[in-house]
Parts: C-alpha cells; structure tokens; sequence
C-alpha cells in the first residue's frame, strides 16, 4: 500500500516538458481573448451590464457591485490586455491574477449571467495562477535553462479539472428523463425538421434515445479515453465532432469551442512543442541558466490542490443533500456541470400585501428587470426569494408598513405539463436565503 | 518531426468521416408516413398565406376605404359624411385588430406597428401640429395613426361638437391633418402588404425549425408578447392591475379606445386572429405542430387545452356589458376574470407551449449553457 502511494508520489513529482504547460497558456489566453472581444462585438456589456437597474447576487458575494456607467467597459479592457501578457508570458503571474479576479468580478455581479463554462473559466484562471505557465515559450522564460522541464502534476491538475467536468456531465445525465424519457433531446429534436437532409432522421425518437446515452457514456468515459494513448486520437475526434453537432443544433455560443479546445491539454508534451515549434516558434528566446526552481515545496500545494478536488468532487453532488427532483428545485444544481441538461420555461408575477390593510398589488417582473434577468428567474427560486426581498424593500419603503410577498409561479421541465412552481401562501418576505431546502418550492407533480 | 499521434489524428478524422458520409448516403426518401401527416412548410405555407397575408390584404382595402370617406368627409363636412367616415374609422379598427398581433418581421423592423398604433396619444402635440400645418408623416407616433384618427373623428360631446370644429372659418388645418392621418395610415398598411408581398412571406414560409429566427419561435413571441399587452394594458391598466398603474383602482380614462366604443371589440378580434393562426382555420396550424410533439396537458391534448382557454377568453370578455368605460368600475369581478382568463392563456404560451416546443421566449441571444 505504501509502495503504491509512493509510486504514484514518484510519477506526480517525475519531470515532463514544460511545453503542455506552455501550450495551454497560449490556447486559454486566446480562446479567451477572442471570447471577451466577441463579448464586446456583441455589445454585451451594455445588454447585460449597463442596462440593468437590478442585479441578482450570488450568495455569499452581496456585496460586489458594478462600476458606474461607463467604467463598467474598464474591467474588459483590463482583461485583454492582461490576456495579451498572458499569451506572450511577459509578468505571466501578475497577469494571469489580474485576469482571474476581473473575470470572477465580473461574473459575480448577476446571477443571470451563469453559465456552467464562464464557471470552468473562472477556476482554469485560479489554477493557472500556481502554475509555471510560463517556462518556456514565453518572453518571461528567456533567463531559464531550457528545454525546461516541470513536475507531472502541475500538468495532472489541469487535465484532472477538465476530466471532471466531462464526468460530472456524464454523472449529471443519469437521470430518469435524459436516459428513460430521452427528454430534452427529443423536444430539442423534435422541431429539427427543418436540417437539411437530416431533419426527419433527427427529428425522430430513437434519434433522441441514441444521444441520450451516448451522450452519457460520451461525457463518462471522454475523460478515460483522453488519457490512453492510443484512444486518445479516436476521443479527441469525437469530441470536436460531439461538439460541432451541439454548435450546430443548439446555439450554445462558444461553449463547444472553449471545450474542443481545452481538450488538447490531453495529448502529449511532444504533441504540444510540435504545435509551439510551429507557430510561436517565435516567443523562444535565448538559453539562460537558471533552472525551474519553483516547486519545491510540493507538499504544500499537494494539499492545496487536495483540498480544491475534493471540494470540485463533492460540489457536483450535494444535490444530493437536498429534497426533490435537482432540475426542478435547482437546489445544488449550479457548479455541478449541469450541462444542456434540461427544457424548462416559466412565468412568474408577485402580489404585494400591505399587512395592515389587507390590500394586494400586482408586480411584474418586467418593471425592474430585463427580458434576459425575467426568463432567468422565473425558472430559479433562489433568484424569485431575491426579487421578492427586493419588491418588500420597495414597499416598506413607499408605504411605510410591513408587506407581505407572494409569487404566482408555474414552470414546466422537460415538455409536463406547467404547475405551480412556489408556494402562493408563503410570505416570501419572511424567507431567508440559506443552504437549507426551500420548503415553499412545490413539489414537482403537486396540483394545486 | 511529425509525431505518431498527429499521423493517428488524421486517421481518426478521416474515419469519421467517412463513417458520417456513409450514415448520410443511406438515408432514404423522407416522405413517408413514418413521420405523421404534420409537416412544418405546410402549417407556415397555411398561416402565411391563408391567414396572415388574408387578413393583410383586408386590412388594406378597409384603411383605403377610411381614407376615401374621410377625403368626402372633409370636402364637405355635415352630419351625412361625419357618420360614413365614423363608421369606415370603426371598420378599419375592427379589421386592424386582426393584423396588429402579429408584431414581428417588417411590422416590427419599420415600425408599422408603433405608427398606426401608438397610445396614448397627446391631444396637445395634435392640436400643435394642426396649428403649424404638419404632415402626419413628419410627426411622432404620439401625433397620428388610429388613436388620433380617433380624436379628429370624435368628441364625447357628439357629432354636433365634431363638426362644429370643421366647420368653423379656421377649419382648414384641421382638415389638412385629419386627411393626412388617414392617408398616412394608408400607406404604413400598402408598405406593411408590399414588404409581406416582396419576400417577407416567402421568407416566413421557408423559415422553419426552433431557433430564434425561426417563424415559430416569431409567431409564438409575437402572440405571447401581444396576450401580456392585452392582459396587462387594455385590461390591467383599466383595473389598476398594470405594469405601472397597479393601485387596484378603476381607470376608464386608460382603455384602449376612449371616444368610440371598440375596446372590448378590438381586444375579441385580437384573441379570435391569434386562435386563428394557432389553430390555421380548417387547415394546419399549431395545433398540428402540438399534436405532432405530443404535447399533453394534464392528460389531455395542450392543443385543445389551448384552443378551449381561447373560447374561455372570448366568453368571459362577451360578459362585460358595454361601454367598457363603465364596465370597469361597475364590472370590477367580470373584468378581473378576462384578466384571469388571459393569464391562464399566456402560461399555457410561455411556458407549456415554449417548452414543448423548445422556442425561447426573448429576443437576445445567449452565450450557451
């Protein structure tokens, strides 16, 4: 037993080439930097930034706050320009920290912005910040003796958070209605008629069966296959076409590209320099003398990145925890890899009850809020108790007694019929948001 | 140095390739009955052009027709020609009411539907434009289409009161600007008609699937974003159980149509076109695209759930007595119903129908999931 625990102690602390490392500086830097000026192409920034008179906090962040007007464009200026220092690995420490917390910023200030891989983004960064990216093909490494080598798991840790993700996904489709009811696919399916030459085919159930569970086994054993050398070829071709079909049917944005392209971190060091010899053959400097001397201290930041995995393992699963069905309470359901997972569609509108007089009025949504923030709640209670508090202030305020709030919510998942979604008897205003079960979320199949 | 595993990546690349050229090559012809007898290009070839384009062409022959009897109407203005013009004016409500729903592709991109029917309007910017000799074309939306043609036509102290204001030495800019009104609107609806004629109805047929660009995705926003104005401003605003007027209050000044009595007939014409393109008339229409996804409510068909909450609506609105203005003081409960009515209606819309069918209901895109 110790023998094994030694073995694979020896391996983790086994030199590699610096290059994979490297390589994935380069590809994350300008997969991100084409992300974010896509982001301002887009004129995100404004629709989701700027516009806004109500953000949806995350837990835990209340407190960050977007910057007035204008300055809001300062943090994505930021970025790319700390990614253009990521990319040619000039002050890579410094930049890559600069990105990491400007990225997380600007996540963090709505709720309604989540996405499962704006999420990979923010952790790829946070890692990267501990590792020696920058040995080699970079302006930073032209002091260093090359060619430079780095201890095998500042590479595994990489690979290990990019295996998880395509795990979890797999675990997260075990589920009744992806694998039994082959739901949403066959909704998704259904309306693709219109594919040339394939529509009808796709359109069919069996279709929606088929990429069902080979969805599941595809995100299950992807990160396996990658490992092995010899499958590793036949999995990364898979992916990128698994991902290019999504691209195709779905308008994910650039999920499947970011993924297609993180993948690469599988293939070997000499696969990676090949790559770097080709195209930054440039960014290779003069030889100096000073050796890679950063991680000696490799007990610490084992217990580091102990600490981190075990925390990414148990994230995914503390639905668990919680009553009901994930998809339909949403309780534990962010940062699990919940991906392209579900259908569903809601409506929501508030009633405010002046408790002194008994009297009712009327919310919409839309008052506050934009169309985006509107769609994003009306499926999430975490995101629905958030309005209701915000609605009670409102009132406190203008009436200037207590107030009651009550939602009239329906949702439905994966094409069953609509049902109320939120207790109409609960005062919302009383409920606090905690990591506890939300009693007043209905069940799902409850008929009131 | 090439490496192995580049040499194996090519390989694998071409074997999926291949492996996808031969899936491709043996998929035979896909008219059969495998598939049901639904088919997308037959259902949007029925809406287009039996429904949308039908009610198009009449609304464009009623608004000449208004047009023409306000033309007599103010070469010679008596008791006579006032009334003709009134009863074209309610004519063209009437017909538009089928055709404003449908607020997407050039209604929306060229703003046909904000200049016909913008409201309220401003009675002070109208009588500013007739002092200064405006064209309906050069003002803004607040200053022309239906609801100022309403204010020109009518006066709540009756017909005496209309012509007197016509009839007056001073009358000719009055005059001038109420014809301009009316030719305006006709030509927003030929321009509306041509845009539909040059292209927009071929595009619409051919725009199948789910995606946002799609004419299902279109027509199920356009409807379930025209229910929430209905629901919300012709009969939430009214009630005090609007977006912004929410006092609970009755507010007879807010109805749609304050001078004639066309609100409750415009809001039944409104939900009887959009039961008429879900359902296609005798021929395909929504409800076969439901069917065909076996969309279920509760056990039964979503499809006829639907089509039995459209009646409902209809009932329910055929209960308040006119006039409306009085209805919503006098009728609070009746009222309150349509508005629960619709609510049921857009629920069914924007969540079961949106979800059986996977159209998202905004109009921005997303970054992925």
């Amino acid at each position: 037993m110790k023998k094994a625990t030694n073995k694979i102690y020896e391996k983790l602390l086994e030199p590699v080439g610096a290059t994979s490392l490297a390589f994935f500086r380069i590809l994350f830097g300008l997969l991100m930097l084409f992300s974010q000026l896509r982001f301002l192409w887009k004129g995100w920034v404004e629709e989701l930034y700027l516009k806004p008179t109500f953000f949806f906090k995350y837990y835990g962040f209340e407190w960050v706050q977007p910057l007035p007007g204008k300055w809001m464009y300062l943090p994505w200026l930021m970025m790319i320009v700390s990614l253009v220092f990521v990319i040619i690995g000039k002050y890579y420490r410094l930049a890559i920290i600069i990105f990491f917390i400007l990225f997380s910023y600007t996540e963090l200030l709505d709720l309604t912005n989540y996405l499962n891989h704006y999420y990979l983004i923010t952790l790829l960064s946070f890692i990267m910040i501990f590792l020696p990216m920058n040995a080699c093909f970079s302006l930073d490494a032209k002091n260093w003796q090359q060619p430079a080598t780095v201890p095998r798991w500042t590479l595994s840790v990489l690979r290990l958070q990019v295996g998880l993700v395509y795990f979890f996904a797999g675990i997260s489709k075990i589920k009744y209605d992806w694998l039994i009811e082959a739901e949403p696919l066959k909704i998704w399916l259904g309306t693709c008629q219109n594919v040339p030459v394939i529509g009808d085919w796709l359109a069919m159930p069996i279709t929606a069966y088929l990429f069902s569970w080979g969805g599941m086994l595809f995100d299950l054993t992807a990160p396996f296959l990658l490992l092995n050398q010899r499958t590793r070829p036949f999995e990364y071709t898979l992916i990128v076409i698994f991902h290019l079909i999504t691209l195709w049917l779905f308008y994910i944005g650039i999920f499947p590209v970011v993924m297609i392209g993180v993948a690469l971190i599988f293939f070997s060091p000499q696969f990676h320099r090949h790559v770097l010899e080709k195209f930054f053959f440039w960014l290779t400097g003069e030889n100096g003398s000073i050796q890679v001397s950063y991680f000696r201290k490799e007990k610490i930041f084992f217990a580091f990145f102990g600490l981190y995995f075990l925390w990414q393992t148990l994230m995914p699963l503390r639905y668990i925890l919680y009553e009901g069905n994930v998809m339909w309470t949403e309780q534990g359901f962010r940062y699990s890899w919940n991906v392209m997972l579900m259908e569903k569609d809601g409506y929501v509108e508030f009633y405010i009850e002046d408790k002194t007089t008994g009297e009712r009025f009327i919310e919409y949504p839309k008052k506050y809020l934009t169309p985006l923030q509107e769609k994003m709640m009306s499926t999430q209670p975490d995101m629905i108790l958030q309005y209701a508090h915000f609605l009670a202030q409102k009132y406190r305020s203008k009436l200037h007694r207590e107030v009651a709030v009550y939602a009239d919510a329906y949702i439905s998942l994966n094409g069953k019929s609509s049902q109320p979604f939120i207790n109409p008897k609960t005062d919302l205003a009383r409920e606090q948001e905690n990591l506890y079960s939300k009693k007043w979320i209905l069940p799902e199949g409850s008929l009131q | 140095m090439k490496s192995v595993q580049t040499k194996r990546l090519l390989k694998a690349f071409v074997f999926f390739a291949l492996l996808i050229l031969a899936g491709c090559s043996t998929i035979p012809d896909t008219n059969n009955s495998l598939f049901g007898n639904y088919d997308q290009a037959t259902m949007l070839n029925n809406i287009g052009n039996n429904i949308l384009m039908g009610h198009i062409n009449e609304v464009v022959s009623k608004f000449e027709e208004a047009d023409e009897a306000i033309n007599a109407f103010t070469a010679n203005p008596n008791d006579s020609t006032l009334i003709k013009a009134q009863s074209a004016f309610n004519t063209m409500v009437e017909s538009w009411a089928f055709v404003s729903p449908f607020n997407f592709g050039p209604m929306n991109d060229n703003l046909i539907l904000v200049n016909i029917d913008t409201w309220p309007i401003s009675a002070t910017k109208i009588e500013n434009a007739i002092s200064a000799q405006s064209n309906a074309a050069t003002v803004g939306a607040d200053t022309k289409g239906l609801k100022t043609l309403e204010y020109l036509l009518f006066d709540k102290n009756g017909n005496t009161a209309v012509l007197s204001k016509y009839t007056e030495a001073s009358s000719d800019n009055r005059k001038a600007f109420l014809n301009s009104v009316a030719q305006n609107l006709s030509l927003q609806i030929t321009d509306l008609q041509n845009h539909w004629n040059d292209g927009h109805l071929n595009s619409f047929v051919t725009s199948k699937g789910n995606d946002v660009s799609s004419s299902v995705s279109q027509l199920v926003n356009a409807v379930a974003l025209t229910m929430d104005q209905i629901k919300n401003v012709k009969v939430g605003n009214p009630i005090g159980l609007g977006v912004k007027v929410n006092d609970n209050q009755p507010h007879p000044d807010k109805i749609e149509y304050t001078l004639t009595e066309e609100s409750l007939g415009v809001m039944k014409a409104n939900i009887q076109a959009m039961k008429d393109a879900f359902n296609g008339g005798s021929a395909q229409g929504f409800d076969d695209l439901l069917d065909y996804v076996k969309a279920k409510k509760n056990g039964l068909d979503l499809s006829d759930v639907i089509n039995d909450q459209f009646d409902l609506v209809i009932t329910k609105i055929n209960a308040i007595n006119p006039p409306y203005s009085n209805a919503v003081s006098a009728q609070t409960n009746d009222v309150r119903e349509v508005f629960d009515s619709l609510k049921t209606l857009i629920v069914y819309f924007k969540v079961d129908v949106a979800n059986n069918l996977g159209v998202t209901i905004t109009f921005s895109d997303t970054d992925g999931d």
